[in-house]
C-alpha cells in the first residue's frame, strides 16, 4: 500500500511546482500532491492532515520524491505531527540546494552542451532534439524514482542515506564532464572561425575576449553581455541603411 | 511539460518550427536562443526569464521575415520577450502567495487546496500563451521591414550571435567550478574541440 501511495504522489509532483509563491514557496504543491495518500492513511480525518502540510515547504522538483516517501511513511506509521514538520523543515534546505548543484547547475547544461555540440557538428535537429529530451529524461525520471525509494526505504532517516550518496561530489563530477563538453563545443567553433582568414583570428580574440569577461564577471556580466548583443544588432541594421 | 524539458528554446523552438512548417529555422533560432539561456539557474526565488513563450514568439517572429536578417531579429527579440516574460511570472507568483493566504483564513480544505493549485497552473499556461501570442504578432508585424535591412549573410550573423555568446559560456565554465579546478579538463577539450571541428 505505501509504495502504491507514494507512486501517485509522485506522478502529481510533476505539477508541484504549478502553485509556487513567495509565501510557501511549493508547500501549497506538496499538500495538493499529498491528498490522495492523505485520504487513504485518514480517511475522515484527512482534512486535518491536509491543511497540517500547507506551510512553508522547499525542494528541488526532482528530489522531491525523497521527502514525499518519508512523509507518506510517517503519515502511515502515525508519527506525531510536529515531529514530520520538523522533518520537513530539516530537508527543505538541503533538497533544494542539492537539487540544485545536481541537476540545474551540472546535468542540465552538460546535456543542452552536448546538444549544442551535436548540432554545431552537423547533426540533424530532429535526432538532436529527441538525443536530448531522452538522455535529460532518463536521468530526470531515474533520479525522482530513486528518490522515492530512498524516502519509502529510509523515512526520517534519509539525511544519513544522502550523506552515502553524496550528491554534492556527484554534482562536481558531473560540472568536470560538463567543462570538457564546453571546451569541444568552444573548439568547434574557433575551428569553424580559422577558415574564415583575417577575419576569423579578430573573430577568435574578441570571443576570447568576451569569454573571460564571462569567467571574471560571471552572472554580473550578462546585462551588459546582452545590452551589447542588442546594440549591436541595431547599429548592423542600421548600417544596411548606408 | 518544463520539469520534461520540453519548454526549452532548443526544443520549443523547433516544435514550433515544425509546426509553422519550418523546422530547420524553428531549431536554429531556439538554439541561439538556448546558448543565451544556459546560464540560468532556476533556484529559489530569483526572477527567471520566460525562455519559451520568447522562443515560440521569437520562431513565429523568425518565419516571416527574410532570412538571414530574421535570425538576429527573432533571437533578440525572443530574448526581450524572455526576460520581460519574467516579470510576468513574479507578479503570478505574489498573486498566487495572496490566493494562498486567503485559503488559510477561510479555513483549508482539499477542495480549496486543489482549486488554488489547478487556477494557478492556468493561469500560468494562460500567461505564457499571452506572452508568446502576442510577442508572435507583435514581431511579425513590427519587424517585417527591418530584418530587409540586416547587411549580413548567414555565416557572419551566426558569427556575431555566437561572439555574444561566447560570454555566456565563460559564465558557464564559472559555474562548472571555475577557471582553476577545470582549466585542464577544459583546455583538453578545446584541443578535441578543434580537431573535430577541422575533421567536419
Amino acid at each position: 500500500m505505501l509504495a502504491g501511495l507514494a507512486r501517485g504522489a509522485l506522478v502529481r509532483s510533476l505539477l508541484i511546482q504549478g502553485s509556487w509563491n513567495f509565501r510557501l514557496l511549493i508547500g501549497g504543491g506538496f499538500a495538493w500532491m499529498m491528498i490522495p495518500a492523505l485520504r487513504r492513511i485518514h480517511g475522515e480525518d484527512a482534512e486535518a492532515a491536509i491543511a497540517r502540510h500547507v506551510e512553508p515547504f522547499n525542494s528541488h522538483p526532482y528530489l522531491v520524491g525523497i521527502a514525499v516517501g518519508a512523509v507518506i511513511r510517517m503519515e502511515e506509521e502515525g508519527v506525531d505531527p510536529e515531529t514530520i514538520r520538523r522533518f520537513k523543515a530539516a530537508v527543505r534546505g538541503p533538497l533544494g540546494s542539492l537539487g540544485d548543484r545536481l541537476v540545474w547547475a551540472a546535468i542540465r547544461p552538460t546535456l543542452l552542451l552536448l546538444a549544442l555540440l551535436a548540432w554545431a557538428v552537423g547533426g540533424p535537429p530532429l535526432w538532436v532534439s529527441i538525443g536530448f529530451l531522452v538522455a535529460y529524461n532518463a536521468v530526470h525520471l531515474g533520479l525522482r524514482w530513486w528518490g522515492l525509494q530512498v524516502g519509502l526505504s529510509e523515512g526520517p532517516r534519509v539525511a544519513r542515506r544522502l550523506q552515502e550518496v553524496d550528491l554534492a561530489r556527484r554534482a562536481g563530477r558531473i560540472g568536470g564532464h560538463g567543462a570538457m563538453a564546453l571546451g569541444v563545443f568552444c573548439g568547434v567553433l574557433v575551428a569553424g572561425s580559422l577558415g574564415m582568414g583575417l577575419w576569423g583570428w579578430v573573430w577568435t580574440a574578441a570571443a576570447a575576449g568576451g569569454f573571460g569577461f564571462g569567467l571574471i564577471r560571471g552572472s554580473l556580466s550578462i546585462r551588459s553581455a546582452r545590452l551589447a548583443l542588442v546594440g549591436a544588432v541595431v547599429i548592423i541594421t542600421i548600417s544596411g541603411l548606408v | 511539460m518544463g520539469q520534461f524539458m520540453v519548454s526549452r528554446p532548443i526544443i520549443s523552438g523547433a516544435l514550433t518550427g515544425w509546426l509553422l512548417g519550418q523546422p530547420l529555422m524553428g531549431f536554429t533560432v531556439g538554439a541561439f536562443i538556448e546558448l543565451f539561456s544556459l546560464v540560468a539557474l532556476p533556484s529559489g526565488g530569483t526572477r527567471l526569464a520566460a525562455s519559451a513563450s520568447g522562443t515560440v514568439a521569437a520562431v513565429a517572429t523568425a518565419a516571416a521575415l527574410p532570412v538571414p536578417g530574421a535570425y538576429p531579429v527573432a533571437v533578440v527579440w525572443g530574448l526581450v520577450l524572455a526576460h520581460a516574460g519574467g516579470y510576468g511570472v513574479e507578479v503570478l507568483r505574489r498573486w498566487n502567495a495572496r490566493r494562498w493566504a486567503a485559503v488559510e483564513e477561510q479555513g483549508i480544505t482539499a477542495h480549496r487546496v486543489t482549486v488554488t493549485h489547478w487556477r494557478a497552473i492556468a493561469l500560468d499556461g494562460l500567461r505564457a500563451a499571452v506572452v508568446a501570442g502576442g510577442g508572435a504578432l507583435i514581431g511579425r508585424f513590427a519587424f517585417r521591414g527591418v530584418a530587409d535591412l540586416w547587411p549580413l549573410d548567414e555565416a557572419a550573423t551566426f558569427s556575431v550571435l555566437l561572439l555574444f555568446a561566447a560570454v555566456d559560456m565563460g559564465v558557464l565554465l564559472k559555474n562548472f567550478g571555475g577557471w582553476h579546478r577545470r582549466r585542464v579538463v577544459f583546455l583538453f577539450g578545446i584541443v578535441v574541440g578543434v580537431s573535430i571541428g577541422m575533421l567536419v
